[in-house]
C-alpha cells in the first residue's frame, strides 16, 4: 500500500466514526440530497428478513462516473466548498454511513444518461456497476444487521434523529410516508419573521434574560439550545453563510456569524419593534415586552402607543408634557379639560406606564346646574346669610360622575372642578343628590329656615375654627329671626 | 454473504472495483480550520496530547499574551513535529488531539509557536516548520503568542474545567490539580472511581490522557457520579466520545459499582436520601446490604426518637404513622411522624397491614387509653387543698360534687386554679377566670362528668358547675373580708391586693379597716374616700411624729403611715389632690431653723422694693416684697399674723409658709413704713458712704429725693473747682457745661462743669432745672484728647530709595510705583493713600486739622504743574510713567511736553515721539547698537508700546529682513564696482543691462555672476571673456575650486 493510500485508509477509519452517534449519518445523506437539488426526500426503514434496510431516496441531479470516482469515493474532495448554495463542504459525510456497520451499502444514481450502482462491501471497498435501467436522482440503501433493538425502537430513533437535524429543511422530508418537516417558528405567542439575502429568521421578545436560540444552514440544524447571545430575545436563524465544524454540531463564530447577529439586532429595531407597537396599539397586552425591547437598546420613547379618548395615539415623550389621567370614554368632563391635560383611554398599558396617570375621577369632577325651583325658598335664606357674612354664593348642582363627600363644595366655578382645596372658593356647589340635601328638602315642608340652617351649618363645619365661631351664632340668630 | 451481495448486484454489469482515496492537502486545510468544535478547545487537546506522549507534569500559564506550557524533559523523535500534521487522521486519539490542536493554531496569525528543547537554543518554530539545534530533543516548553484574547481566556478556562481529574500534576495559572492514583473500580477494560453524590446529576466523566473528554449523563437509581480513565474513540471534532463497543462496555459496568458506592456512602448520607433505595423487593445488587439498610435510623416518632426499619419489623404490634402536627403527643404507643413519600412507601412495603395511618378517631382512642392509664396510676386521697399556707378556706357541696375553696397568701397569680378529682384520684387541673385575686379549688366529680379523652370535664358538666364555683368563691371572699379589722400580718396581703386591684373602690376589702394614720388610728378605704372637703388626705413617712410639730402649721386631715402600699393606693385612686406630708414636715424643719428673735428695720441704698420677713410660732415665713419708694429690709416677729400653707408635694422650703393677705399683715406693714424716714436722716446725718451718694443721685433723677436732701451736694463737678454740687445749686446756675467723661482736659473755663454725667441723667436733671441752659462738652473734649494723643507721634520723614526729582515742599518723582499721598498734621503722618496723584509721584500734604474734610483736593494739579516745569529741560525717558499717565488723562500741555522730549533713540540721533509719529515709516530695531549705514531707514531702538499708533510701523523681524536685503544690494554694487575696475583698459568692452563684458585675450574663463552678496565664476561661457553679469544662476558646488555657477540659457544668450 502506498503512503497515500495508507493515509486514506487511516482517514477513512477515523471518518467513519466522525460522529459520536452513528445515526447522524442520516443528516449527511439528507444534506447531500439537498445539495443535489432534490425537491423531496423519502426516508424509509424496512425489515427484510434478518436484515433491516434504511433507504434515502432523492430526486436530485444524481452522479456521473466521474463524480463517483472524484468526489463520492475521494475523501475531502468535495466541490461544494465555497459554494454558498450548498451546505456541505468537507466531502466526508457519506463515509459516515459505515459507522452503522452495514452489511452492504448500495447507491443507485443516474445523470446525463449514465446509470450507476455502487455496491460498498463491509470492508469499504466498492464495485461500480452499470445499470441497464434508468435511474432518477439517487437512492441509497443501507443494509443493516437486525441487532438487538426492536424495529419500533429503530424507527423512533431514526425519526428523532431526522427531526432534530432536519425539521426546518425547505425540502419535504418523510419517513415511511410520515412528513417530518416542521414550520420555522418559535413556540412563543408573539414572534416576527424576516428574510433577507439568504438569511431567514424568526424573532421573539421574551421576559427572561436567557433564551432559546437555533442556528441552521438551509434548514439543517447546526446548534440549538439555551444559548441566545442576545438577552430577552429568542430566535431561530437560518443562513447559508453559516460555517459549521467537522462534526457539524456548532456554528463557527466568524464574520458571517457576527453579520447574522447584527442583522438580528437590526431586525429587532426595524421589524420586531414596529410589530410589537402595532400589536400593542391593536389591544395586545404584552406591554412588559417593551422593557425587553429597551434592554436590547431599542427606544420606544417616540413610538405612539397610548391612545386618548379621541383615538389619537401618543408617545411616551409626548405624554411627559401633559398632566395625565384616564377614563374609559369621552364625556363632558374630558371635553372641558384644558389643553395641558390629556385623558387616556383606560386599558392594560396604563398599568405598565411609568408615569402618574390616575383615573380622572380622582382629580376632577364635573357638575351641571340643577333645577333651582324646589330650592328657591331655602336658597333665598342661604343667599342672604352668605352675603351678610361675605361667603361665596350657593348654586344647586348635579355631579356628573364622581362627587365630593360633602354636601357643599367650594369651587372656582360651575362645570369642571379640580379636587383641591381652594383658599377662597368663588361659589359653593350644593349637591342636590346628596342624602343631606334630600333631608333638607323634607325639612322644608316643616320649616324652611331650619332646612337652610342644616345646609349652612354643614358648610360652617368646614370653615376654620375662628371663622366658624364667628359665623355660628350669627347663623342661629338669622334663623331664629326667620322663625 | 456472497449470495446477498450477488443479489444486490442484480442485473448490473461490473465496470470497476475501487477503494476510498484521500485528497490530503484539502484534508489538512479543512481540518485545521474546522475540526475543533470550539476554537478554544486547542489547549486541552494539546495538554492531553502531551500527557499522552508521557509528560509527567504540566504547568500552563499565560503572561502578557504569551501562553507557556512547561513540563519536565520529554524525549521526542527529531522528526516528530515535522510528521505531526499527518497524525490528524491517526486512529489513536491521543496523538490526534495534539496534532489537531497544533494544526488549529495555524489558522491564527500567531507571532510565535515555539517548541523549546532542554538544550541551549534548541527550538522548533512550528509556524515555519524549522528547527534550530533540533536533534536529540527533550521537549521542555511550548510557547504560543499572538492568540486573540477571548480565545486565550476561553482556552484556559476550559482546561481548568477539564483538567480537574488529572492524576498527573497539572497547574493552570494558580489552580493546581492532581487526582488520587490507585483506582480500584473497573469500567470495562478501564479503571475509575465513583461515589454517591446526593444533589448532583448522575454522570460519568470520561477522562482520556488525564483530561476529561466528555461528561456523559447516565441513568442510575441514585445520584451516582463516576469518573473513568480510559482510551476512547473521539468523534471528528474530538469533542465527544463515539458510542462504540468500548463505551458500551464501560457503561455496562456502571451498575456493578452501585453496591460499593452505597456501602461507602451510607455512613455519610442523610437517611432521607437513603429511603428511595429501600424499595421492596430490593434490587438484586442491593441485597447484600439489606441487613445494614434495616439498621439505619430512618424514622422518628412524636418524641423525636429515631427508629430503624429493623426495630419496626420486630414484633407484631401495629405501627402508627401520622402527619406532622402531633409533636410531643403523650400516648402509650410510638407515632411515626411525617415520613416522606419515599419513607411511607418503604413502611408500606415492609410492614404491610401492621402499618396504621392515624386518623383523628384513632388518635382520640389512643389518647383516652393513655390518659386513663395515667389517672389510674395516681394514689387515692381524700379531697383537700394542697399543703401550703391558706388565709381562709371553706367547703361546699352541690349534688354529686363537693369542693373546697381556699385563699392562699400569695396572690401573684390571678385567677382560680381548679383541680378535679375522681374517686380520690386527681384527674387534671384547669383555671377559672377571676379578676384581682387568686384562689384554689379542689373539686370531686363523677366519672359520668368526665369527657371522652379523660382529660377534663365535659362541657355540659363544666357549665353546670361553673356558676356554683363562682358563687362559692364570692361567698368565701365576703366571709373573709367581712368589713372587720384584719390582723396586721393579713393586712399587708389585703393592702397589696387592694393596690393591685384594677378598681379598688369596688373591691371586697373597701370596707375593711386596713389603713393606719400617723396617730395610729385605722381607716377603711371607704372612710378615706368620704373625708370632709376641708380635711386633707395624705401619707407620711414612719419616721415622723405628730407631736414634734406645731399643730397649727399642719393642715387638718388624715395622714396614713406610708409603708409603700398607702402611696400606691392614693396614686391609683386618682384623687384630685393628696398630700405627701413628708415634704411639708421637711420644709417646716427648715423654716424653724431660720427663725429670729428680735424685730428690726434697715434702710437700703436702693429704690422701689422692701423685703419683710415674719416669724410666727418659732417658724420663719416666706419673705414678702412690697413696692416702696425707699428700699429697706425688715424682720418682724408677730404671733398674730395669719399664715397661708401651700400644699404641694415637693420641697418648697420657706415658700410653703407665707403671710396671708389679711388685715393682720397689712397692719404690721403700715407700722413699718413710719420707721423709714428717721432711719434715713440718721444715715445722711453723718458723711454717707459712696453707695448712699449714688442712691441720692438716682433718687433725684427719679423724683424720689426726699425734700430734706435737696441741698445735699452729690453731683461731681470740675469747674469752678473739683467738688460736688447739690440739686439746689444746679437750679440756681444760669449755664451748666457737662460731659459724660469723668476726666476732662485741664484749662476749661466756665460757670459750672458737671462731669461723669450720662445723657439720660442729664436730660432728667435738665427737667428738674427748667431755668438753666445746659451745654454738652463731650465732642469738644474728645477732639482735644485725640489731638493730644496724635501729637505724641514722631515727626514724619520721607524715605524713598530713589528719587528722580524733588520739589519743595513735599513733592517727589520716583522711578517706580503708583502715586502716593502722605497726609500730615503738624509734621506727623495721619495716613497714606494710593492713587490720589499721578504714577511715580510722592506728595506730602500738611493738613489744617486731623479731619478728612479739611484736606486739600488739588493734588493732581500740583503734580502736573511740577511735571510741566520739569519737562522743559531734556530728561531721561520715563516710559512706564508715560504709559500710566496716559490712562489718567494727562493734561494736554504736559502731554505735549512729553511728546516733544527726544526720548527715542534712533539711527538719526534721539528723536521725540512727535518726530517719530511724523515720519512716513518706522523700523523697530532690536539689538544693542543701531547700525548707522542704513540711512535710508528710520530705525528706532527697541519696541515701545507708545509707538504702536504709528501707521507704518515695522517689527524687528521685518527690520532685520530689510537690513539684510539692503546689505546684499550694497555688496552687489561693491562687487560690480570692483569688477568694472577690472575691465578698465580692455578693448571690446560691452556694457549691457545686466553687466559688462570684454575680451581678455587670455585662455581663462573670467566672467563672474553677481548673485546677491555672493559671486560665482560662470562656467558655461567661453574662455577669453572677462566681466560680470548681475542675475541668478545655478551654482555648481565643487570641492577645492572657487565657487562656480551656470548661467541660464536666457541670460547666456
Amino acid at each position: 500500500m502506498s503512503e497515500r493510500s495508507g493515509a486514506a485508509a487511516t482517514a477513512l477509519e477515523m471518518l467513519i466514526r466522525q460522529f459520536s452517534q452513528p445515526l447522524a449519518c442520516l443528516r449527511e445523506l439528507v444534506q447531500n440530497a439537498i445539495d443535489a437539488g432534490t425537491n423531496q426526500l423519502e426516508v424509509s426503514l424496512s425489515e427484510q428478513g434478518e436484515r433491516v434496510c434504511l433507504s434515502v431516496r432523492d430526486t436530485g441531479e444524481g452522479m456521473t462516473r466521474k463524480i463517483i470516482e472524484t468526489q463520492l469515493t475521494r475523501l475531502f474532495a468535495s466541490s461544494k466548498d465555497g459554494d454558498l448554495t450548498k451546505v456541505g463542504k468537507f466531502g466526508i459525510g457519506f463515509v459516515s454511513v459505515f459507522g452503522l456497520h452495514p452489511l452492504a451499502v448500495v447507491v443507485d444514481t443516474g445523470r446525463n444518461g449514465e446509470c450507476w450502482r455502487i455496491l460498498f462491501h463491509p470492508d469499504r471497498s466498492f464495485e461500480l456497476l452499470s445499470l441497464p435501467q434508468r435511474v432518477e436522482g439517487t437512492v441509497i440503501h443501507l443494509h443493516l444487521p437486525k441487532g438487538s433493538t426492536s424495529f419500533e425502537q429503530k424507527l423512533r430513533l431514526v425519526a428523532h434523529t431526522l427531526i432534530y437535524w432536519c425539521k426546518h429543511c425547505r425540502v419535504e422530508i418523510s419517513l415511511n410516508g410520515r412528513l417530518l418537516s416542521q414550520p420555522f417558528r418559535l413556540n412563543l405567542p408573539f414572534q416576527v419573521e424576516h428574510e433577507q439575502s439568504g438569511t431567514r429568521m424568526v424573532l421573539a421578545l421574551t421576559r427572561e434574560a436567557e433564551n432559546f436560540a437555533g442556528f441552521y444552514n438551509q434548514g439543517l440544524t447546526l446548534l440549538e439550545g439555551i444559548c441566545s447571545p442576545l438577552p430577552y430575545l429568542s430566535f431561530k436563524v437560518d443562513s447559508r453563510y453559516f460555517e459549521h465544524t467537522l462534526t457539524r454540531d456548532n456554528v463557527v463564530h466568524d464574520e458571517d456569524y457576527e453579520k447574522a447577529l447584527q442583522l438580528i439586532r437590526q431586525s429587532v429595531e426595524t421589524r420586531v419593534a414596529p410589530a410589537l407597537f402595532e400589536r400593542l396599539r391593536g389591544g395586545g397586552d404584552d406591554w412588559s415586552l417593551l422593557d425587553s425591547l429597551s434592554q436590547l437598546g431599542v427606544s420606544f420613547e417616540d413610538a405612539p402607543l397610548f391612545v386618548d379618548l379621541h383615538g389619537q395615539f401618543h408617545s411616551l415623550s409626548q405624554l411627559r408634557k401633559f398632566q395625565l389621567s384616564h377614563q374609559s370614554e369621552s364625556d363632558l368632563l374630558s371635553e372641558n379639560l384644558s389643553p395641558t391635560q390629556l385623558v387616556l383611554r383606560s386599558g392594560s398599558g396604563l398599568d405598565w406606564l411609568k408615569l402618574p396617570c390616575p383615573h380622572s375621577d380622582q382629580i376632577w369632577g364635573y357638575c351641571q346646574r340643577a333645577d333651582r325651583k324646589p330650592w328657591a325658598e331655602i336658597l333665598e335664606i342661604c343667599d342672604q346669610f352668605v352675603q351678610s357674612q361675605h361667603l361665596p354664593p350657593l348654586e344647586v348642582v348635579h355631579w356628573l360622575r364622581a362627587r365630593p363627600d360633602s354636601l357643599l363644595y367650594g369651587a372656582e366655578r360651575l362645570g369642571l372642578v379640580a379636587w383641591q382645596d381652594l383658599p377662597k372658593p368663588a361659589v359653593l356647589l350644593l349637591d342636590v343628590d346628596h342624602p343631606l340635601a334630600q333631608r333638607a328638602l323634607q325639612l322644608r315642608s316643616w320649616s324652611t329656615p331650619v332646612a337652610a340652617q342644616l345646609i349652612l351649618q354643614h358648610y360652617l363645619l368646614s370653615l376654620p375654627e375662628s371663622r366658624r365661631l364667628e359665623c355660628g351664632p350669627k347663623l342661629s340668630e338669622a334663623v331664629l329671626q326667620r322663625l | 454473504m456472497s449470495e446477498f451481495l450477488q443479489h444486490l448486484r442484480g442485473d448490473a454489469r461490473l465496470e470497476a472495483r475501487g477503494q476510498f482515496s484521500l485528497d490530503l492537502e484539502q484534508a489538512k486545510r479543512k481540518m485545521s480550520r474546522f475540526q475543533l468544535r470550539h476554537p478554544h478547545d486547542f489547549l486541552y487537546h494539546m495538554v492531553a496530547g502531551l500527557f499522552h506522549l508521557g509528560a509527567s507534569r504540566l504547568d500552563v500559564e499565560e503572561k502578557n499574551g504569551l501562553l507557556c506550557l512547561a513540563m519536565p524533559a520529554l524525549p521526542l523523535r527529531p522528526q516528530f513535529l515535522e510528521d505531526l500534521a499527518a497524525a490528524i487522521f491517526e486512529e489513536e486519539s491521543g496523538l490526534r488531539r495534539l496534532a489537531a490542536a497544533a494544526q488549529s493554531l495555524l489558522a491564527y496569525e500567531l507571532v510565535r509557536f515555539d517548541w523549546i528543547g532542554s538544550r541551549p537554543e534548541q527550538c522548533f518554530d512550528y509556524l515555519c516548520a524549522q528547527g534550530r539545534n533540533w536533534t536529540h530533543v527533550s521537549l521542555c516548553e511550548i510557547h504560543i503568542q499572538g492568540l486573540p484574547r477571548p480565545i486565550l481566556d476561553g482556552a484556559l478556562e476550559e482546561l481548568a474545567q477539564r483538567g480537574a481529574w488529572s492524576r498527573r500534576p497539572l497547574r493552570v495559572g494558580v489552580k493546581r490539580f492532581q487526582a488520587a492514583e490507585g483506582l480500584a473500580v473497573r469500567f470495562g477494560e478501564f479503571f475509575g472511581e465513583c461515589e454517591w453524590c446526593p444533589g448532583e446529576k448522575s454522570q460519568l466523566v470520561l477522562v482520556m490522557d488525564e483530561i476529561a473528554a466528555e461528561k456523559r449523563p447516565v441513568d442510575t437509581p441514585f445520584a451516582w457520579s463516576g469518573v473513568c480513565y480510559g482510551k476512547f474513540r473521539l468523534d471528528a471534532s474530538l469533542a465527544q466520545v463515539v458510542e462504540d463497543e468500548t463505551l458500551e462496555k464501560v457503561l455496562q459496568d456502571v451498575p456493578n459499582t452501585y453496591l460499593d458506592c452505597v456501602r461507602r456512602g451510607l455512613p455519610h448520607i442523610a437517611p432521607e436520601l437513603t429511603l428511595p433505595l429501600l424499595s421492596r423487593p430490593l434490587p438484586t445488587w442491593l441485597e447484600p446490604l439489606a441487613s445494614q439498610l434495616q439498621t439505619l435510623p430512618l424514622f422518628a416518632d412524636q418524641h423525636r426518637r429515631a427508629w430503624t426499619l429493623s426495630e419496626l419489623l420486630d414484633g407484631d404490634q401495629p405501627v402508627y404513622v401520622a402527619d406532622s402536627g402531633q409533636d410531643s403527643l403523650q400516648l402509650d404507643v410510638s407515632l411515626l411522624l411525617a415520613p416522606s413519600a419515599a419513607g411511607l412507601r418503604c413502611l408500606e412495603a415492609y410492614l404491610g397491614s401492621r402499618l396504621q395511618k392515624v386518623d383523628p378517631l384513632l388518635l382520640r382512642q389512643l389518647q383516652r387509653q393513655h390518659n386513663l392509664r395515667v389517672w389510674q396510676e395516681q394514689p387515692v386521697q381524700s379531697l383537700q387543698l394542697p399543703a401550703r399556707h391558706w388565709l381562709y378556706q371553706q367547703e361546699f357541696q352541690h349534688g354529686l360534687n363537693r369542693w373546697v375553696v381556699g385563699i392562699p397568701d400569695d396572690w401573684s397569680a390571678l385567677g382560680a386554679n381548679i383541680a378535679f378529682w375522681i374517686e380520690g384520684r386527681k384527674l387534671c387541673e384547669s383555671k377559672l377566670i377571676l379578676q384581682e385575686f387568686h384562689c384554689e379549688l379542689v373539686c370531686e366529680v363523677a366519672p359520668s362528668q368526665v369527657n371522652e379523652l379523660w382529660t377534663g370535664l365535659e362541657v355540659k358538666a363544666w357549665i353546670d358547675l361553673e356558676a356554683h364555683w363562682n358563687q362559692s368563691i364570692e361567698q368565701v371572699l365576703q366571709n373573709f373580708a367581712g368589713g372587720r379589722e384584719q390582723q396586721s400580718e393579713v393586712r399587708r396581703y389585703l393592702q397589696s391586693h387592694l393596690v393591685a386591684s384594677p378598681r379598688p373602690r369596688d373591691n371586697y376589702f373597701r370596707k375593711t379597716l386596713l389603713w393606719e394614720d400617723w396617730h395610729g388610728q385605722l381607716h377603711s378605704l371607704e372612710q378615706l374616700l368620704r373625708l370632709e372637703p376641708a380635711h386633707q388626705l395624705g401619707v407620711v413617712g414612719p419616721q415622723w411624729k405628730p407631736e414634734d410639730f406645731p399643730a397649727e402649721l399642719i393642715p387638718v386631715g388624715v395622714y396614713l403611715r406610708n409603708f409603700g402600699n398607702e402611696l400606691k393606693l392614693l396614686d391609683k385612686l386618682e384623687l384630685p389632690q393628696f398630700l405627701i406630708l413628708d415634704y411639708l414636715l421637711e420644709d417646716l424643719a427648715e423654716a424653724r431653723s431660720q427663725a429670729f428673735q428680735e424685730s428690726s428695720l434697715e434702710p437700703l441704698p436702693e429704690l422701689g422694693t422692701a423685703t419683710i420677713m415674719f416669724c410666727r410660732a418659732g417658724v420663719c415665713l416666706e419673705p414678702i416684697t412690697i413696692g416702696t419708694p425707699l428700699a429697706f429690709q425688715a424682720w418682724v416677729r408677730d404671733e398674730l399674723v395669719d399664715v397661708d400653707i401651700k400644699l404641694a408635694n415637693q420641697a418648697m422650703g420657706l415658700q410653703r409658709f407665707r403671710p396671708a393677705d389679711a388685715a393682720s399683715t397689712h397692719q404690721a406693714l403700715d407700722a413699718l413704713e413710719l420707721q423709714v424716714e428717721p432711719a434715713l436722716r440718721k444715715i445722711f446725718g453723718l458723711p454717707p458712704e459712696p453707695a448712699w451718694m449714688e442712691w441720692l443721685r438716682q433718687a433725684t433723677l427719679r423724683h424720689l429725693c426726699p425734700g430734706f436732701l435737696e441741698d445735699f451736694p452729690c453731683w461731681p463737678c470740675q469747674a469752678p473747682s473739683q467738688s460736688l454740687a447739690s440739686l439746689q445749686q444746679l437750679r440756681e446756675a444760669e449755664v451748666i457745661d457737662w460731659c459724660s467723661s469723668s476726666q476732662v482736659p485741664p484749662g476749661f473755663q466756665g460757670e459750672l462743669l458737671l462731669t461723669g454725667l450720662s445723657h439720660g441723667a442729664q436730660s432728667e436733671l435738665m427737667a428738674l432745672t427748667e431755668e438753666t441752659r445746659w451745654i454738652c462738652r463731650d465732642e469738644h473734649f474728645a477732639r482735644e484728647q485725640e489731638q493730644i494723643e496724635f501729637l505724641r507721634k514722631p515727626l514724619w520723614q520721607p524715605a524713598f530709595p530713589t528719587v528722580l526729582a524733588q520739589q519743595k515742599p513735599g513733592l517727589w518723582l520716583v522711578p517706580l510705583g503708583s502715586g502716593r499721598v502722605f497726609w500730615l498734621f503738624q509734621g506727623r503722618l495721619i495716613e497714606e493713600q494710593v492713587a490720589l496723584v499721578p504714577y511715580g509721584f510722592r506728595l506730602a500734604v500738611e493738613c489744617p486739622s486731623l479731619l478728612a474734610q479739611d484736606r486739600p483736593t488739588d493734588l493732581f494739579a500740583r503734580c502736573y504743574t511740577f511735571l510741566k516745569e520739569w519737562l522743559t529741560a531734556p530728561r531721561a525717558p520715563l516710559w512706564q510713567h508715560w504709559q500710566e499717565w496716559n490712562q489718567q488723562q494727562l493734561p494736554q500741555s504736559v502731554l505735549q511736553q512729553l511728546q516733544n522730549q527726544g526720548w527715542f533713540l534712533t539711527n538719526r540721533g534721539p528723536q521725540s515721539w512727535r518726530q517719530l509719529m511724523d515720519a512716513p515709516e518706522l523700523w523697530i530695531y532690536e539689538g544693542s547698537m543701531l547700525p548707522i549705514q542704513a540711512e535710508s531707514l528710520l530705525l528706532v531702538l527697541g519696541a515701545n508700546p507708545l509707538l504702536s499708533a504709528h501707521p507704518n510701523l515695522h517689527d524687528p523681524r521685518e527690520t532685520e529682513r530689510k537690513l539684510t536685503s539692503l546689505h546684499e544690494i550694497e555688496q552687489q554694487q561693491e562687487h560690480a564696482r570692483q569688477q568694472g575696475q577690472r575691465l578698465q583698459g580692455l578693448r571690446h568692452r560691452v556694457a549691457f543691462e545686466q553687466g559688462e563684458l570684454a575680451l581678455s585675450g587670455t585662455g581663462k574663463k573670467n566672467v563672474w555672476l553677481l548673485d546677491g552678496a555672493s559671486q560665482h565664476l560662470v562656467e558655461n561661457l567661453p574662455a577669453g571673456l572677462v566681466g560680470f553679469i548681475q542675475g541668478s544662476g545655478q551654482p555648481c558646488p565643487q570641492r577645492n575650486v572657487p565657487a562656480q555657477a551656470t548661467l541660464s540659457e536666457e541670460l547666456r544668450s
